[in-house]
């Protein structure tokens, strides 16, 4: 299901949780949205829609990294509190460590225990987070790497081929 | 196909939108994948009974085009069949990126039923008419677009979409159409109805213009202009067939709809001439104007949509096609 065009991907998640329920099978929907991608209306059409059907199989991550395209998301559109906001609307929120998967799993089993309600969980990342080149770079949401680069984009891919190495079983 | 024509061209007894309601409920009750949304005009649509019956299965998301699409693509992923409604501008214009990629782009099987076609949404006014809303929906690769003429069609197309999978757009009014089909009536999507048959002309319409056709060809008769008459309720995918053999044989076409004359049937229909055949041809529609509150008779005249408008195209393209019958004879 694509979710290239931003904010689409929360209606079409509900409605496979949707489907799921009436055909009362036990999954759940797990969505990933953009915390820039929150500053589209579709977002919050979803959130008042799910909140009302009681969507508790649908669990939504926001990636709030704190940045889009354009610069820092407080300064293109200032967010506030994500978790409050979803709250608001009536959905269960956490926030969590990005980088802590530990951390990630147990707010995924806390909000599997939630019913009558949707959850979302707040993920505090950095961009380009593990990379140190590529956290220090401002504009790092899209970044192509010229001739002058070389020799940093090789670091790049030998430190995250270390790194493979530590999550290798 | 099975076609019988009826007579008179009298308004019939039963609204559409409850003959759209009927049907689904029959639709639901044999199949359990059926699935109905709206974005707060159930009631508009006498949709009610529907919720009633079928509590379960009904999605009223309030007024939230864009989220009602993204859910109906949704549930079309879980193998539910969805008809989503709302009026016309708000069933396109307005959640058209959410059209193209939830639904379209991603092969999601939607009916997407946009109501109160062109002049129709009347005291409603400019801004609850859809006059471009055909013609953007065509502009979207695999979607099927159709434009309903009167109840029969409506029951046969609703029942035919349950069993066909992909993108649909159908536009339809909600109060009563002018009488062309008899009960018993079968309509295959993509081949047009001649209603008539003629050799001088051959008016190609659509919706509400199809009965306003059916007048003017009465007109035309007592002028002596033998008149054929096209119903092309499909106008994705376009019966080309239909277009050029009728080219052939009467030499002369007047396009006639209650949309934009920009993009909708007439350019569909200019665009097979001018590849195949093309002669002299004439378009009815709005003229790229927006819509405006009055009744339906009023605007009518507003925006020369009668059976008199009709008649002078047809004067007008009759005399271009003499014009060029020279023009060709000298060269």
């Amino acid at each position: 299901m694509t979710t290239g065009s931003l904010g689409q991907g929360m209606s079409t998640a509900i409605g496979i949780a949707l489907g799921n329920r009436l055909d009362k099978r036990e999954n759940y929907v797990y969505l990933i949205l953009g915390d820039g991608e929150c500053d589209e209306g579709q977002i919050w059409e979803g959130a008042l829609f799910a909140h009302h059907h009681k969507l508790d199989n649908l669990i939504a991550f926001v990636d709030a990294n704190k940045k889009q395209l354009d610069g820092y998301t407080k300064d293109i559109n200032d967010l506030g509190n994500i978790d409050e906001k979803f709250s608001y609307f009536g959905w269960h929120a956490q926030d969590v460590n990005g980088a802590d998967i530990a951390k990630i799993y147990e707010a995924i089993q806390k909000a599997k225990e939630v019913k009558g309600q949707p959850s979302v969980i707040i993920l505090d990342t950095i961009k380009g987070q593990g990379l140190k080149f590529v956290e220090d770079t401002m504009a790092n949401h899209h970044m192509r790497f010229s001739a002058a680069d070389h020799k940093a984009a090789e670091k790049c891919i030998i430190e995250l081929e270390n790194k493979l190495k530590e999550y290798q079983v | 196909m099975t076609i019988l024509l009826a007579k008179n061209n009298v308004k019939e007894d039963i609204e559409m939108r409850n003959v759209y309601c009927q049907a689904l409920m029959e639709l639901a009750r044999k199949n359990d994948q059926i699935v109905v949304l709206d974005a707060d005009l159930m009631s508009s649509m006498g949709m009610i009974p529907f919720l009633e019956a079928f509590p379960e299965r009904t999605f009223n998301c309030g007024i939230q085009e864009a989220n009602m699409i993204g859910v109906a693509a949704g549930l079309s992923t879980t193998g539910k069949i969805p008809y989503a409604h709302t009026f016309g501008p708000f069933a396109t214009r307005r959640c058209y990126d959410q059209i193209f990629l939830s639904g379209a782009y991603t092969k999601s099987n939607i009916r997407i039923i946009g109501s109160d076609p062109g002049i129709t949404a009347a005291y409603n006014g400019g801004t609850h008419m859809p006059l471009e809303d055909m013609g953007i929906m065509r502009n979207i690769p695999e979607m099927t677009v159709l434009e309903i003429t009167d109840s029969v069609m409506l029951r046969d197309i609703i029942i035919q979409m349950a069993e066909l999978y992909g993108m649909f757009y159908v536009r339809l009014l909600r109060k009563n159409a002018v009488k062309v089909y008899e009960e018993g009536s079968t309509f295959k999507i993509g081949k047009a109805v001649k209603l008539k048959d003629g050799k001088d002309v051959t008016i190609i319409a659509n919706g509400i213009m199809v009965s306003e056709a059916l007048k003017a060809a009465y007109i035309l008769e007592e002028k002596r202009i033998s008149t054929r008459i096209l119903d092309m309720f499909t106008l994705k995918p376009i019966d080309k067939e239909a277009i050029i053999v009728s080219a052939k044989e009467t030499g002369a076409i007047v396009t006639v709809e209650n949309h934009n004359i920009i993009n909708g049937l007439g350019s569909a229909i200019a665009e097979v001439l001018v590849e195949n055949i093309p002669i002299p041809m004439e378009r009815i529609g709005v003229k790229d104007m927006f819509g405006e509150v009055g009744s339906v008779d009023y605007l009518k005249e507003r925006f020369e949509l009668t059976a008199n408008d009709i008649v002078k195209k047809v004067e007008k393209v009759l005399k271009r096609k003499q014009d060029m019958a020279l023009f060709l004879q000298g060269a």
